[in-house]
């Protein structure tokens, strides 16, 4: 019963996203047939992922929606400005508004439900290392996979080296790396600097030398009053 | 003896001087602990030295002055002068009048201390702390990080 209605699931959504989205057809901007299909296209495409959304609830799976729908994109949109429109007969700056607008929402789109998923995702893998949900069993085949790999390499493959796991290690490296970055920012006023070193004889005895470098303008940000000045 | 370098902050100058006395106890204690010849600091682990400011800043005198920090970035490098880098102008560090100088004292210690202040509507106490340690000849340009959360309410 339960593979019936994950069945029924998967051709339901897709059906009642085409016909959600027609009853907005008819709100779409453009009066040309082929940027209405477009249009179109790129919404089941991009809903088809919310909704499919329960289904995959894996970090790598969004990130991969949207490193391809930015790709996509970009490519559409060079595709669209070179010989597009000539086609289409649009004047050129309505059509690259129209990409650069698509490019952009999607992306951030994707990037959006990437990150809403990933804490839910992180504990998710903790608990079932072994599922992950990449890796979607066709229905006619129950023993390979959509990419094409058996249940056992699969299970392999995840044994040896879990390809789209988060390590923690990684993980740590880039909160570090983020960190840094943060601090050590020119551009941020709010820092400010200090350095100093140290020459040491290899005994026990050390000289302190000031090596300015740039001595930040932390002090002016760091009292309030003289903060106006800028 | 020491002396205090000059600091932008408060705060900054209130770790350095933590910084330092770690330093001092450290390069006091190297001589009684072992006989063999061994470089203070240099001749150290890095995981080892990083737990060891990390301990001192944690400490309760260390802890009293960092009230009104969000966050702390501290870099310490250790080398051979040698290996010192450059000045921002592209001059070399050690010029001739300052050899003797080095000669004396060839091994360096830089300590970088980067601040925010917490936002005034900020509540917690936490003060979030990152530090990186290099050791020029151990762990060139790979530094050994920590990261901690300071509380100041012992």
């Amino acid at each position: 019963m339960q593979k019936l209605g994950t069945r029924l699931a998967f051709f339901i959504f897709p059906v009642s996203i085409i016909l959600y989205q027609l009853c907005f057809l008819k709100t779409l901007n453009s009066n040309s047939l082929p940027i209405k299909l477009w249009t179109f296209a790129v919404r089941i495409f991009e809903n088809s992922v919310i909704w499919y959304f329960p289904f995959h609830i894996n970090r790598m799976f969004l990130l991969s929606f949207s490193i391809a729908f930015f790709f996509i994109y970009i490519i559409l949109h060079f595709y669209l400005t070179s010989c597009g429109w000539k086609q289409l007969k649009l004047p050129a700056h309505s059509v690259s508004q129209i990409s650069e607008i698509i490019i952009i929402r999607k992306c951030s789109l994707t990037l959006f439900l990437y990150l809403l998923v990933s804490p839910i995702d992180k504990e998710q893998l903790g608990q079932q290392n072994q599922s992950v949900l990449f890796d979607r069993y066709t229905e006619d085949d129950d023993t390979t996979t959509d990419t094409g790999r058996t249940m056992s390499s699969v299970a392999d493959s995840h044994r040896d080296s879990p390809p789209f796991l988060l390590n923690n290690e990684n993980n740590q490296e880039s909160s570090f790396a983020s960190f840094e970055q943060s601090m050590i920012d020119p551009e941020n006023g709010r820092v400010s600097r200090y350095q100093n070193t140290y020459f040491m004889d290899g005994g026990n005895r050390f000289i302190s030398v000031r090596t300015e470098r740039g001595q930040s303008v932390g002090l002016i940000f760091f009292s309030p009053g003289i903060f106006f000045y800028f | 003896m020491p002396t205090l370098g000059n600091t932008s902050t408060k705060a900054a100058s209130h770790i350095s001087r933590v910084f330092e006395d770690w330093l001092q106890n450290k390069l006091y204690h190297q001589n009684y602990n072992d006989g063999l010849e061994r470089l203070p600091i240099l001749e150290d682990s890095v995981e080892l030295l990083a737990e060891d400011v990390v301990n001192k800043l944690k400490s309760r005198n260390s802890v009293r002055g960092l009230t009104g920090l969000s966050r702390i970035f501290i870099k310490i490098r250790t080398g051979h002068v040698y290996t010192y880098h450059q000045l921002e102008d592209g001059q070399p560090l050690i010029t001739a009048d300052m050899e003797d100088f080095f000669q004396q004292f060839p091994l360096f210690v830089e300590i970088i201390i980067y601040t925010i202040p917490k936002d005034s509507d900020q509540s917690f106490d936490d003060v979030q702390l990152l530090l990186a340690v290099e050791n020029v000849t151990i762990n060139p340009a790979d530094p050994y990080h920590i990261k901690e959360d300071l509380q100041l309410i012992a």
